[in-house]
């Protein structure tokens, strides 16, 4: 092979090496040597090492934000995962009705974050919004749900889910149709019920879209900052206060960068893990 | 085409080469210099402070011929940061506006200049004699330098609403001390409509830890104890007199039922709109919000809307009036630093200070300002209640405290208070070592 073959490759990679490295390495550089120092008002006042991560690692707070980080996640993952797959069965079917109810359910996605959150808000909002209209007829005037720990946190899961189900509806929807009808077919004529064929043909060729759903699924939630920085400010109390948001308040409210990115970079580090699942588990599975 | 370069050719290029750096200097010396400002103003929109802004370029570049200004409009709540990223990068404006909130961050960098030797040494003796409130000056001094000089002055006050009051039987003299607001909100919270539920609350509160404002709790240390910090930026809030404070603001949710739940889930302006709405008759709001309450104002009469002085906890003793708004510093490593700083000092001399009292619609800083004829028409009423309240009771945070989140630390401590999760003095230590943290 020709010296200028060999080099081909590396050529034609240049450019997105490039990129990767200023616009993700670099700054994960910067970021680790942010952690290890006290960085104040976005100034470096000195060399702390590892004080950042033990700090951040035993302050109840964080550990709070990460407990309620994991309950976020399981339960708008579940909920989100399991109301998407329902509008995909009920929805797989072509035809005007199905179309036009697809449309309805990708509305919510197709709003920006911010704008549906907000929205939820004035819903929830106990003073000005629709929950007291509802609540109020059935003797539950002073409900407040924003303003209890476990409502609030009911709240933010509802809102993962009214406005993520259709992410999974698009991802499993494309999965069902992949599979041949000629299956379903071959099973009704072999008297198989509608559950034994779901269990039987649907669910098993759904695997890999299962995977990359749920995998896809957590690592937003794990990471989303939006639904509570608006719909609940991470309260009340801090019952809802993810470690994003925590992460957030540390590095732009607080101006501890060095605390911020610590905790910034063990975020990246669970993210890798996450990562690492959705591998093996696509190797399970057979595809790699 | 053959070109040739003879003698007389060569000797003209040289002579060109040589004289081209004289030129070059002297023309850069007759082009203007531009001084780049950020502020949240933009002088070509119109509004009060707009307008204000802008009569200030125009007569400024009249005097300084040789002298431009360049505003490049922000949104405010980033600006102190962007300040000091800028002056990181070596790329700061001339001259930056900062809040009140943000002023830590500028102090406690080495961002700003010192404008004593280029302002404040400048100005005639009734200068300082003439200011509303001297000790905002020494709150921007550090180490013998002042590092940022205050454009505009806001404050917190109480605001009521007067047909409730009448409805109830309250007056002004029952809202002096915090016990007394407590007796009246008990009085003004009612439920109109017989569902058992109060449609209009005694006292509105926002206690969210994002979009917060300055609350009872933080008012009551204030008054009690001076301020929330001690030598060195040291906090203090995990005091009896805060416990006192913190207790209080909980209790009107708690004990007494004059603000509902709900408050510890609402951001300030959650609050605000809900006043507007009519469902507080009281609440601590800015001052700056007052034109927007009575806009906004839905089932009542905004002519009913009232600005009184903070309650203290005793009826001799007012609450403190404490003074934040906006302040101008200007970039250490400015090239432009004189001509920066000459702006700096006509955007906040007596001239400037009656712009923006009219038509900027801002409190005087000035006893010169206050005791202008117009400050006594009707429609300057709230300016003028709320200048006399900056010169009986008016105090300010120390700029090189970062306070920025001290009001949310409190919103936190007295959200877990209302939930039961900690006790006052749980909660306050937590609040306290939040504070610290970010010193």
């Amino acid at each position: 092979m020709r010296r200028a073959e060999l080099w081909m490759p590396w050529r034609l990679l240049a450019p997105a090496i490039v990129l990767e490295a200023t616009l993700v390495l670099g700054p994960l550089l910067i970021g680790i040597w942010y952690s290890l120092h006290n960085v104040r008002f976005f100034q470096i006042r000195a060399y702390v090492g590892w004080a950042n991560y033990q700090r951040i690692l035993t302050s109840p707070d964080v550990l709070n934000s990460l407990w309620v980080t994991f309950v976020f996640s399981l339960g708008a993952l579940v909920l989100t995962f399991v109301v998407g797959f329902a509008l995909a069965l009920w929805l797989e079917r072509d035809g005007r009705g199905a179309t036009a109810m697809r449309a309805v359910v990708l509305v919510p996605y197709m709003i920006a974050m911010l704008v549906g959150s907000m929205l939820l808000k004035w819903v929830f909002a106990q003073e000005s919004g629709l929950s007291g209209m509802v609540l109020g007829p059935l003797g539950m005037g002073d409900v407040s749900i924003l303003a209890d720990p476990g409502t609030a946190m009911a709240a933010l899961v509802f809102n993962a889910m009214w406005r993520d189900s259709a992410f999974a509806m698009i991802m499993l929807l494309a999965g069902l149709k992949s599979i041949p009808p000629g299956l379903h077919l071959a099973a009704r004529v072999d008297g198989a019920s509608a559950w034994m064929r779901f269990r039987r043909i649907t669910l098993p060729l759904l695997r890999v879209p299962i995977v990359i759903t749920l995998v896809r699924l957590l690592i937003h939630f794990v990471n989303i900052l939006t639904f509570p920085l608006i719909l609940t400010g991470g309260g009340p109390g801090n019952a809802t206060e993810t470690v994003v948001l925590k992460m957030f308040r540390l590095g732009f409210q607080d101006h501890v960068l060095g605390q911020a990115n610590a905790l910034a970079l063990v975020v990246f580090a669970a993210n890798l893990a996450l990562v690492g699942v959705l591998l093996l588990l696509f190797r399970r599975t057979g595809r790699l | 085409m053959t070109i040739v370069i003879d003698r007389r050719a060569v000797l003209a290029g040289a002579a060109t080469a040589l004289a081209m750096p004289a030129v070059l200097r002297e023309a850069r010396a007759q082009s203007p210099v531009t001084v780049t400002m950020w502020t949240f103003l933009d002088p070509t929109k119109d509004g009060g402070r707009e307008r204000a802004l802008k009569q200030m370029i125009e007569s400024f570049e009249a005097a300084n011929p040789g002298v431009r200004i360049r505003v490049e409009p922000q949104v405010w709540t980033t600006l102190g940061e962007k300040f000091v990223l800028g002056h990181n990068s070596r790329n700061a404006p001339d001259i930056g506006w900062v809040n009140a909130e943000n002023l830590g961050l500028i102090l406690n960098t080495e961002a700003a200049a010192d404008l004593k030797p280029l302002v404040v040494d400048q100005w005639p003796a009734e200068r300082r004699r003439d200011m509303l409130v001297p000790s905002l000056l020494e709150s921007m001094t550090v180490g013998g330098k002042v590092l940022a000089m205050p454009i505009m002055a806001a404050t917190w006050a109480l605001m009521v609403r007067r047909d409730l009051m009448a409805q109830a039987g309250v007056t002004m003299d029952d809202l002096k001390t915090w016990g007394g607001v407590v007796v009246a909100a008990k009085k003004m919270t009612r439920d109109t409509n017989g569902d058992g539920q109060p449609d209009v609350w005694g006292f509105g509160l926002g206690l969210a830890t994002e979009r917060f404002s300055m609350t009872p709790a933080v008012l009551g240390t204030v008054g009690a104890q001076g301020g929330l910090f001690g030598d060195g930026c040291k906090a203090r809030i995990a005091t009896a007199d805060a416990a006192k404070a913190l207790q209080w603001q909980a209790d009107l949710i708690t004990t007494h039922r004059v603000t509902p739940r709900e408050a510890v889930a609402m951001t300030s302006d959650d609050a605000i709109d809900q006043f507007a709405a009519g469902r507080y008759a009281m609440q601590i709001v800015a001052n700056s919000r007052f034109e927007q309450i009575q806009r906004t104002a839905a089932g009542w009469n905004k002519d009913d809307l009232a600005i009184t002085a903070v309650p203290g906890w005793s009826a001799d003793k007012p609450g403190p009036t404490v003074i934040a708004g906006w302040y101008a510093v200007a970039w250490r490593n400015s090239p432009r630093l004189r001509e920066a700083a000459r702006f700096i000092e006509h955007m906040t001399n007596p001239a400037a200070m009656a712009l923006w009292s009219n038509p900027g619609t801002q409190v005087p800083m000035m006893r010169s300002i206050l005791a202008r004829p117009e400050m006594a028409e009707p429609r300057n009423a709230p300016l003028r209640t709320v200048a006399e309240l900056f010169g009986v009771s008016g105090t300010s945070m120390p700029g090189q405290c970062n306070w920025a989140r001290t009001f949310a630390d409190f919103n936190l401590a007295t959200q877990q208070v209302v939930l039961g999760q900690r006790t006052v003095a749980d909660a306050l230590k937590q609040a306290e070592a939040a504070t610290q943290d970010r010193q």
